[in-house]
């Protein structure tokens, strides 16, 4: 399945992925556990150019909430080496979904460390 | 013979495998999800090995088909049968649904013994489903009766989602109605002739409790807007002082003591007033009662005088009390001890009222002259 080699490709620390996977994460006809996977690879591999990507699916009208973790999850990632990347998804502590809210709340007030 | 025979069937494709539980997922258009949906149900209910049951309710999770016969499926193995595991990944599926059916079957889960897996599993796969439970009234304090009960009776840590849920969806309207019905619950039982169960009254207590933390919680605002809070607040007292009348010690209890603490809002202590002192009547009936037992009965003891101390402070802002202490309480009660921290209470300065003058007769060591 394509969630599973997103996560391998992940654990591989396959730097030639990171464009394959940024399309897959763009894609809104993708199924969203594909892209969630795709979006936590991301996060794992932590190239530079995928922080904007990310961003970009943070602020995604109608996003899925599954899709919506995994990018929190993902930005948290980036912290270390960019102290603004918190900042991509803040908007997300404002989202419909509660475990979204409370988890996007949660990562902008501690800044990402737990 | 037996390896020859499963031999065989993996040959001719019989065996159903993890594998194919996985490939059920990319089912391309409605009908065929449909299909694979009940296909992997089957396989759920069905005991064979676990790790095609797990890979079925995973692919559940992932074609989210809200189906009658795929959340029953889900539904029983979460209720009945499994591995912590399987019922954890099941509470996931129906999580994922979210729809008013895999709502329904996450609800009755609440009333089940659920291991701290399952649980935290349960609670987070409520919380996606927060859009549909409040979209009206009903449907939410019914959740959150289901809520009360589960964590009345939860014996491990409750899980961190719990409180996130608990703090969006109990307001004080919500909690008044949840103790509300747990006291009709009570009542009718009492009517029909039978006892509380033990879960029953765990679930009281947590009700109880929900309602005054939560009442609590609101201190600041309750004395910054008296007249916005005047209907809600009547209606916790009134719900609250109801609940002490069914007959749980500990509910009792911790009534008592959360309206004794909120007795320095005027704004509360005036419709406890008009309440408890009868409570506190009712209380000393029941210590005639319990005299039969013995008179240094425990719970009866710690019941009446957590009610005085409670009763006591309301005096500051309501008359109430003060007549009932005089007049009713006092000439029934018999034990020294609430007579004394009644009479502590009351004390302003110098003054010496009639409670005083009783009081000085029990204080009064044998032989000496009140």
């Amino acid at each position: 399945m394509r969630e599973d080699a997103a996560t391998a490709l992940a654990e591989a620390g396959a730097p030639e992925a990171v464009s394959p996977l940024e399309q897959i994460v763009v894609r809104r006809d993708e199924r969203d556990f594909v892209r969630a996977s795709a979006a936590r690879a991301l996060g794992r591999l932590g190239a530079p150019s995928s922080l904007g990507v990310l961003s970009g699916v943070a602020t995604e009208r109608g996003a899925p909430p599954a899709l919506q973790l995994a990018v929190i999850e993902a930005v948290c990632r980036y912290q270390a080496k960019d102290p603004t990347a918190v900042q991509a998804i803040a908007p997300l502590a404002q989202h419909e979904d509660l475990l979204v809210a409370a988890s996007a709340q949660q990562h902008v007030a501690a800044e990402c460390k737990r | 013979m037996k390896c020859a025979a499963i031999l065989l069937l993996l040959l001719t494709g019989c065996v159903t495998t993890p594998a194919d539980m996985y490939d059920l997922v990319d089912a391309p258009d409605e009908p065929a999800r449909l299909d694979a949906s009940k296909e992997a149900a089957r396989e759920l209910t069905r005991p064979g090995p676990i790790a095609v049951r797990l890979a079925a309710a995973r692919a559940l999770g992932r074609l989210r088909v809200v189906d009658a016969t795929v959340v029953g499926a889900l539904r029983s193995v979460l209720l009945n049968q499994g591995t912590p595991e399987l019922r954890a990944y099941c509470a996931w599926a129906l999580g994922e649904m979210r729809a008013e059916l895999s709502l329904q079957a996450l609800q009755a889960s609440l009333h089940e013994k659920l291991e701290p897996i399952v649980a935290q599993h349960v609670m987070e796969a409520l919380a996606k489903h927060y859009a549909v439970m409040t979209r009206d009234h009903e449907t939410l304090v019914s959740i959150v009766e289901s809520l009360v009960y589960f964590a009345g009776n939860h014996r491990e840590a409750l899980p961190a989602t719990y409180d996130l849920l608990s703090a969006n969806t109990r307001t004080v309207t919500v909690n008044v109605e949840v103790l509300k019905r747990t006291i009709d619950r009570a009542v009718d039982k009492e009517q029909r002739g039978t006892n509380l169960s033990a879960e029953e009254r765990a679930a009281t207590y947590s009700a109880a409790y929900e309602l005054l933390a939560r009442l609590m919680e609101n201190r600041a605002e309750i004395v910054a807007g008296p007249a916005a809070w005047a209907t809600r607040v009547d209606a916790s007292v009134d719900t609250g002082v109801d609940a002490i009348a069914i007959g749980d010690p500990k509910s009792a209890m911790l009534i008592l003591w959360y309206l004794g603490r909120l007795a320095e809002i005027p704004e509360v202590a005036r419709p406890t007033a008009k309440r408890l002192p009868q409570t506190l009547l009712g209380a000393g009936r029941e210590m005639r009662r319990d005299t039969a037992r013995g008179p240094t009965d425990p719970v009866a003891l710690g019941h009446r005088l957590v009610a005085a101390w409670a009763v006591a402070r309301m005096q500051v802002h309501a008359l109430g009390p003060r007549r009932a202490l005089l007049l009713d309480v006092l000439s029934k009660e018999i034990e020294p001890q609430v007579l004394r921290m009644l009479g502590d209470m009351s004390r302003r300065g110098d003054e010496h009222d009639q409670l005083q003058k009783i009081l000085g007769v029990i204080d009064t060591p044998k032989g000496a002259t009140p």
